[in-house]
């Protein structure tokens, strides 16, 4: 039955269910899929009996075959993903809690098909990077795996009470994991995380209240919430609280005092998901509840909106030119491309909506990709002090290209996904959002001059004869990193897909660009630019 | 596709020098025969070849101006004239520099990623003139760049090298995000990539204004410049000349000039559409580089500083007919700048390497230092002076056709050319001419000729370099290169702007037939004050601009957060210890005191109560 | 058929009178004394059963004394679901005496029981004053000093109660709840109207251990026993809510008299009872300050005075009770300092997960009991307008949750010390006490999730408090 629902997944919209549980079968099981299994797995895990470790091994396969499956899953929406259908799709919808309006309620659009899609792959990463955890197998993966289903979970929801569950959901895991597998400063780390999470996710619930307690429909449900005519007072209070919330997850400058230390602290599978997936869910809060629901309060704070990721994008870059520690440079380097996502998003065009989309997949993989890389670079060398490491390149050549590969992914060059995303940002910008996009511009060229210096004293300059001894990355290593790579490769070989010359269908990958469009029309039609007459 | 093949080979299975070089070489003559039978095919024709794949095509709205409803990214290969003459002067540059690098670079690291970073190269540089599309072009303008700034930096694990290449990856990256800027600010208002169909909407466009075409074309320009490697975007070129691989600067240089002056012509229908003043702006712009650049060649005594700086200069004047060409309503003399450019790339890269040669036999890269080359390496200081020759005439027939001497245009052009003579002649004289001294752990003696494998390729290329030269001059190569019917400049003016060249090359040879030291102790002194200069102005900015920024910067986010956070932290603790001290206090008085307290409080301030 | 209803609570005090019979008379052998807990459990859960199959009778005892309602039927059910699974997770070897250990609870669920259907003002206080009673014997049973202390705030907090309860009927003129809301229905908050209110909510505010009047109860509580805390911060204070949302209920006309004080004294509770979880070192600490904040949220949700709002308590009283009972229990004898729980995980993975949940429960953490309750009265206090109340509580539930991650990283992450060097002992591991934490477990992870019909239940029993 379970797969009957996933092959013969119909994407378009179910009817809306009268009895509780009606509907599911009906409609597709791929997102509760998506959300549930992981937690299945991680129970199962937890109270399997693990004697002295015996089946650490069998856990780190079971984990890794589960983000398989659920990659597997995760194509299979893909591929039968209806492109330029701006409706929600594999929607699920069961009542759940009558007496305050929430409804379990899941779906994707475009934007959220490419959300789930970097969920997938950064947790298939999360898992490789994670093989080498020797110490409390079991409580790790359980906790990545909860952690991954929480960031699914925030993706699919469609009822803004499934998402704040799951969003406020996400922050124990990873708080714990940080804890438990962190370098020295884990404790600071940790608590970091939770505060500043748990400040963003107190700014969603009362932005959620306010909006529910203003529509007085009785409805947490994304379609009745953020449907509702509001006064602008009120969307301007849900506005900020909702930029308070996606600027605590993103970061955005100057709510990003946990990412130095967790990016720099964390084991390396944590920070990929960090780094990768449920750190983009803050982008993709504004998009659903500011950019998508409140146009008034959007129009209104666009401005702060674009100030903040200028600010973003030039501190990162500035920090990460001054900064000694290797990890913590690259932490502030991974905060360029949430900049770049939040400037798509205050130009509210069309197409930098487009572009904000494609910059939180494309972000997520390079911002993963950089602090992955620097991460697995200093274990290998040995050291984080840019003081010690010097030279590495003649010696680490693998390691060299994925770091230049990541610092060119930050900046945006052609070939990588996040030229592209660029291109759609920058494009999208100008229009509404000038000085903004200016500022962003400069921002990646102090990111450019900060690589430059990185490069020039991790990599090309003379080695440092007193530095302990190096390895070049391990073929697992090899694995994970390339996988990001080549995530940011493929889409930026072929955002619309592989085709041949001459023909406009793509081959077998109907391409991201296609996929993220189903519903930016939608999201963007409060902010169409009118018909401007002559002379103008 | 045939270089971007060789780089998928070479980087999927080949490792050994030889194989790599084998291959890149063969890429690139592949790619040559190719763009030479597309050459022969428009020969004949005056339409360009056209073919159009679709990339990217994204409908983002339903409603609002038509043009915004959708972005679309086309792959549009346009192959004009000066488009194929581009793409065979570049693959001509792009083999030169292979051949000698096969010879000359056998020392050098890495040579699979050399090669196949130069395969990528010529791909990015091919993609660049053959796109008509401005995204795409970015695309592939993006690649080179970053090729180039690989194979600037190509020497790992030496210390000067690795500095020096910072700025070949932080300057043109900059500039080159002037040029995305340009190229958004210009779709947030037209709404379309294509330059078929973007110019000539510029003045109808809804919503066009003067403004927005001043500042995309301000934004363009510097884009192109900083490729051009004009004064003062140059020191991307300038500085890694010395600490790159020798092909590797030499073929940035080359390839850069061809692909930016290019894209400059390509462009020039948007900044003239903008107003008289932006573009008197960029000439003068263009005229200061001509200046300026050849100028500072005669300060300092490296050979292949003053060299890339000379052909900068040369840049500078090609850009500068081109601009002028746009600028005189009706003219058609534009395309002799490019044709001026495309003789400089191919003269300025046999004059690197053949300089090169030298430097490595010599062991020094100062001119003081050189000397005798005439005796002891004549072939290949006979490319050098081949090389200068063409670099100093280059801008001949651009200047013949399209600037009149006696306009201030054509005084400042006088003086550029004047000073790229000068340059070109002080590295001939320093190295050829003049004792070769002996030195601490260097013998005179052993040096000898660059090995024969090598020395064909700088005089092939300046060979070509002087072709072009000649065919610059005649008006039926600038009729081909744009499909126009170009004038016939008198005998004079061709006489004129030789005479000015042949000046140029009559003052160091004045000056060293006087005093060689002197006038390169001269030129050495005042080098070192100017970079006593430029170091004390770059360490001022540092001070005074850089470091309390970022100071600032690693202050909020190493200390002050920290701070903050650890203050929040400290308060909510010292609450809760309250909190929990309550329970050491004596229970009955307190919740009695507590009782009655909040009673009276709460009585008061409820509503309705005591009000 | 009608007296069917009161069998639950016959049982339950029939139970707790053998028990204790048995216990001074020694009745009972080894053997017995092993199954008892289990035997009890039984019982109380039968009381459930019949509770749940005949509670939806309605009907009226002793002339309007107690009053089986909707509401009757949601406190008594989630009173004896707690005594149950309370029950079965103790480790009794860290327990004084077993029948009494046994017997208070089932007094303290009697009282909890006659709160839940008083039908009048003496009813309410009679059923507090056993339960609170009850708590007092648990106390003293170790320790004395705090039983006393303990006793002598209670007697206070009893005579606050009553001055109160008295003035009130005095300036109301009748003792019945329904009548008494009938009257104010034309009444308006006069001085003589608030005062008196005022001093019964400072009573249950001492019962309920609310900030600021949380002086006695807490300490008493970090005395006691593991049940014995358990039934001062749970069962007691759901008693004291219980009382104060029927209160309310009758109230509610004029809410005036109350909601300011309310107000005032959930955001004490709300944000003071996380600081003070976050601050706090040892794992018992924490768990009763995290009670203290999640009593606050019941009490904010009596501020809204909608149906919604006293819905929403009632499901968070029921989450609370269940979970700040059970959790000093499924602890048992691992107190003092986090070290004390290091390497639960691995040794007591059944318990560790309780004790993990219990406390997320409590901290409001998604997807347990705790936050669904805490976000139904969060969602009340919206419609109602009380943004700033709303707000010190999300800061007090994240302040909570912080605590609560340093508790779970000693139980998951710190690896277990050798037993020689372990301060004190962790739980006895029995099959009673292991199923019991597995049940307690599905019930908080059940109560949250599929809690559509619970939160229903609850929104008819605030209907039968007569809002609408």
């Amino acid at each position: 039955m379970i797969w009957q629902a996933i092959f013969a997944a119909s994407p378009t919209p179910t009817p809306t269910p009268t009895v509780p549980g009606a509907g599911i079968f009906s409609s597709s099981l791929l997102l509760s899929i998506t959300v549930w299994v992981p937690i299945v797995v991680a129970i199962a895990i937890a109270i399997v009996p693990n004697p002295r470790g015996r089946y650490d091994t069998l856990m780190k396969q079971i984990a890794f075959f589960t983000n398989l499956g659920l990659m597997f899953v995760l194509g299979v929406a893909y591929n039968q993903f209806q492109s330029f259908l701006p409706t929600l799709q594999y929607e699920e919808r069961v009542p759940w809690l009558p007496a305050i309006g929430a409804v379990y309620h899941l779906g994707v659009d475009g934007p959220g098909m490419t959300m789930l899609i970097l969920s997938g792959a950064i947790g298939i990463v999360s898992v490789l990077a994670s093989l080498g955890v020797r110490e409390r197998v079991r409580s790790y993966f359980c906790l990545l795996l909860l952690a991954q289903a929480s960031v699914n979970g925030a993706i699919v929801a469609r009822d803004m009470f499934v998402l704040i569950l799951f969003w406020g959901a996400a922050a124990v895991p990873l708080a714990l994991l940080v804890l438990g597998w962190g370098g020295h400063r884990r404790h600071q780390a940790a608590w970091r995380l939770l505060g500043y999470w748990g400040l963003g996710t107190g700014a969603l619930i009362l932005g959620t209240l306010a909006l529910y307690s203003a529509a007085g429909q009785g409805s947490f449900d994304m379609d009745v919430l953020l449907k509702a005519t509001i006064s602008p007072r009120v969307q301007l209070a849900v506005g900020i609280l909702m930029i308070v919330a996606a600027a605590t997850r993103l970061p955005l400058f100057p709510l990003h005092g946990w990412a130095r230390d967790v990016y720099s602290e964390a084991p390396v599978g944590v920070t990929v998901i960090v780094a990768g997936s449920a750190s983009r869910l803050g982008a993709y809060l504004l998009l659903r509840t500011l950019i998508a629901a409140e146009p008034a309060a959007a129009h209104l704070l666009a401005p702060v909106l674009a100030a903040l990721a200028a600010l973003t994008v030039g501190y990162g870059a500035l920090v990460a030119m001054r900064h000694h520690d290797i990890r913590q440079a690259s932490a502030y380097l991974a905060l360029i491309p949430g900049g770049v996502t939040v400037l798509a998003l205050a130009a509210l065009q069309p197409l930098s909506i487009a572009g904000a989309v494609l910059s939180l997949f494309a972000g997520g993989l390079a911002a993963a990709l950089i602090v992955s890389v620097c991460a697995t670079l200093s274990e290998r060398a040995q050291s984080r002090s840019l003081h010690v490491l010097a030279g590495l390149a003649p010696r680490m050549p693998i390691l060299t290209w994925l770091m230049v590969i990541a610092g060119l992914a930050v900046l945006g060059v052609p070939l990588l996904a996040t030229f592209t995303s660029n291109l759609l940002t920058f494009f999208g910008s100008f229009k509404t959002q000038p000085i903004g996009a200016f500022a962003v511009a400069a921002g990646l060229g102090l990111g450019a001059i900060a690589l430059a210096s990185l490069w020039r004293r991790v990599l090309f300059s003379a080695p440092n004869p007193d530095a302990p001894g190096v390895s070049d990355a391990s073929l697992g290593e090899t694995w994970y990193l390339g996988m990001l790579a080549g995530g940011l490769l493929w889409v930026g070989l072929f955002p619309g897909g592989p085709k041949l010359p001459g023909t406009d269908s793509p081959l077998f990958d109907q391409g991201l660009v296609n996929v993220l469009s189903a519903g930016i029309s939608d999201i963007a039609s409060p902010y169409v630019l009118p018909t401007p007459g002559p002379g103008q | 596709m045939a270089p971007f093949a060789a780089f998928l080979i070479a980087l999927s299975s080949v490792r050994t020098r030889r194989s790599a070089a084998n291959l890149a070489m063969f890429g690139a003559v592949v790619s040559l025969l190719a763009s030479l039978l597309v050459g022969w095919g428009l020969a004949k024709r005056t339409a360009p070849f056209l073919a159009t794949y679709s990339y990217i095509n994204l409908p983002v709205a339903f409603t609002g101006p038509s043009n915004f409803q959708g972005f679309g990214v086309d792959i549009v290969l346009r192959v004009d004239h000066v488009g194929i003459v581009a793409l065979i002067v570049v693959e001509l540059c792009v083999i030169g520099v292979l051949g000698w690098h096969q010879v000359m670079g056998r020392s050098e690291p890495g040579a699979a990623r050399f090669n196949a970073l130069m395969s990528v190269l010529l791909f990015g540089a091919t993609g660049v003139l053959v796109s008509w599309d401005l995204a795409e072009l970015l695309s592939f303008w993006g690649l080179t760049g970053a090729a180039t700034y690989l194979l600037l930096a190509h020497r790992w694990g030496m210390d000067e090298a690795a500095l020096r290449a910072r700025v070949a990856l932080a300057l043109p990256f900059v500039t080159d995000l002037s040029l995305l800027c340009g190229v958004a600010w210009l779709y947030a208002r037209y709404g379309v990539n294509n330059l078929t169909t973007l110019l000539p909407i510029l003045h109808t466009n809804p919503g066009w204004t003067v403004r927005s075409l001043v500042v995309a074309s301000i934004l363009l320009f510097v884009g192109v410049a900083g490729r051009l490697a004009l004064w003062p975007l140059h020191s991307w070129m300038t500085r890694t000349v010395v600490t790159a691989p020798p092909a590797a600067s030499a073929v940035a240089q080359a390839v850069w000039s061809v692909l930016a002056i290019v894209v400059l012509y390509r462009l020039m229908p948007i900044v003239v559409a903008s107003n008289t003043q932006t573009v008197k702006g960029l000439l003068y712009a263009c005229g200061a580089a001509a200046i300026v650049a050849p100028l500072l060649a005669l300060v300092g005594n490296e050979p292949r500083r003053i060299i890339a700086l000379i052909g900068s200069g040369a840049t500078a004047i090609g850009a500068a007919v081109v601009v002028h060409g746009f600028q005189v309503q009706g003219a058609t003399f534009a395309i002799a700048g490019i044709a001026c450019v495309f003789a400089v790339a191919l003269a300025r890269t046999g004059g690197l390497l053949a300089m090169s040669a030298i430097a490595a036999a010599m062991r020094t890269d100062d001119l003081a230092e050189m000397g005798d080359a005439w005796t002891r390496m004549r072939v290949s200081a006979l490319a050098v002076l081949a090389a200068s020759v063409v670099l100093g005439v280059s801008a001949v027939g651009a200047l013949a056709f399209g600037v009149s001497s006696r306009s201030n245009l054509g005084i400042a052009m006088g003086e550029a050319v004047v000073l790229i003579a000068v340059g070109g002649a002080r590295v001939f004289l320093g190295v050829s001419v003049g004792p070769l001294r002996r030195r601490r752990a260097f013998e005179p003696d052993r040096v000898r000729e660059a090995p024969p494998a090598s020395l064909a390729w700088p005089y092939w290329l300046a060979g070509g370099g002087a072709l072009l030269v000649i065919a610059s001059l005649i008006h039926g190569w600038l009729d081909f290169l744009d499909g126009k019917k170009h004038p016939t400049p008198t005998a004079g003016a061709y006489a004129l702007w030789v005479a000015v060249a042949l000046i140029g090359f009559a003052l160091p040879v004045l000056a060293y037939v006087r005093d060689q030291d002197g006038a390169l102790h001269v030129s050495a002194w005042v080098g070192v004050w100017l970079r006593r200069l430029t170091y004390a102005t770059s360490s001022n900015f540092e001070r005074f601009v850089v470091a309390p920024v970022s100071e600032i910067a690693v202050r909020l986010g190493e200390r002050w957060i920290p701070v903050g956070d650890a203050g929040v932290g400290g308060a909510l603790d010292t609450t809760g210890r309250l909190v929990a001290s309550g329970a050491r206090l004596p229970v009955l008085p307190v919740v009695i005191l507590a009782a009655v307290v909040l009673t009276v409080v709460v009585g008061l301030v409820a509503p309705g109560v005591f009000r | 058929m009608k007296y069917t209803v009161l069998l639950p609570e016959a049982l339950v005090v029939a139970a707790a009178v053998l028990v204790l019979l048995a216990g001074r008379l020694g009745w009972l052998s080894p053997g017995a004394r092993r199954s008892l807990p289990a035997v009890v459990a039984l019982v109380t859960l039968v009381a459930l059963g019949i509770e749940l199959w005949a509670g939806a009778t309605l009907a009226t005892y002793f002339e309007g004394g107690l009053v089986q309602d909707r509401f009757a039927l949601f406190a008594k059910a989630a009173v004896l679901l707690t005594a149950t699974i309370a029950f079965a997770v103790v480790d009794w070897t860290a327990e004084d005496s077993l029948t009494i250990g046994l017997a208070m609870p089932l007094l303290a669920t009697f009282g909890v029981m006659v709160a839940a259907s008083a039908g009048d003002l003496v009813a309410l206080w009679a059923g507090l004053e056993v339960a609170a009673a009850a708590a007092v014997v648990m106390v003293a049973m170790r320790r004395p000093d705090l039983g006393l202390r303990l006793l002598v705030t209670g007697g206070v907090a009893s005579a606050l109660l009553l001055i109160g309860l008295a003035f009130l009927y005095a300036s109301v003129g009748t003792s019945s709840l329904a009548t008494m809301r009938a009257v104010l229905f034309s009444g308006t908050p006069t001085i003589a109207l608030a005062i008196p209110v005022f001093l019964v909510m400072s009573g249950l505010a001492i019962r309920a251990a609310l900030a600021p009047f949380q002086l006695a109860s807490i300490p008493a509580s970090l005395g006691a026993s593991p049940l014995g805390a358990g039934l001062v911060l749970g069962l007691v204070a759901a008693a004291a809510a219980t009382v104060a949302i029927k209160l309310v209920g009758a109230l509610t006309p004029i809410p005036a008299v109350y909601a300011t004080y309310l107000e005032l004294i959930a955001a004490f509770a709300m944000v003071g009872g996380g600081a003070a979880a976050l601050a706090a070192q040892s794992p018992r600490v924490r768990i009763a300050y995290l009670a203290a904040g999640q009593i606050g949220w019941v009490a904010a949700g009596l501020v809204t005075h909608y149906r919604s709002g006293l819905a929403g308590s009632l499901f968070l009283l029921g989450a609370f009770a269940v979970a700040a009972t059970c959790a000093p229990a499924v602890m048992g004898r691992a107190e003092g300092g986090e070290q004390a729980l290091h390497g639960m995980g691995v040794l007591r993975p059944a318990r560790a997960a309780g004790l993990s949940l219990a406390m997320l429960s409590l901290a409001g953490a998604p997807p347990l009991a705790g936050f669904f309750g805490e976000f139904a009265v969060a969602a009340a206090l919206a419609q109602s307008g009380h943004f700033a109340l709303l707000t010190l509580g999300v800061f007090g539930t994240a302040l909570s949750l912080a605590a609560v991650a340093g508790t779970m990283r000693a139980m998951y992450i710190q690896s277990p010390p050798d037993e020689a060097r372990r301060t004190s002992r962790l739980p006895v591991l029995t099959g009673l006490s292991s199923f019991g934490a597995v049940a307690f477990c599905v019930v908080i992870a059940v109560y949250g999730i599929f809690s559509s019909p619970i939160l229903g239940l609850a929104d008819q029993g605030a209907e039968a408090l007569g809002l609408r």
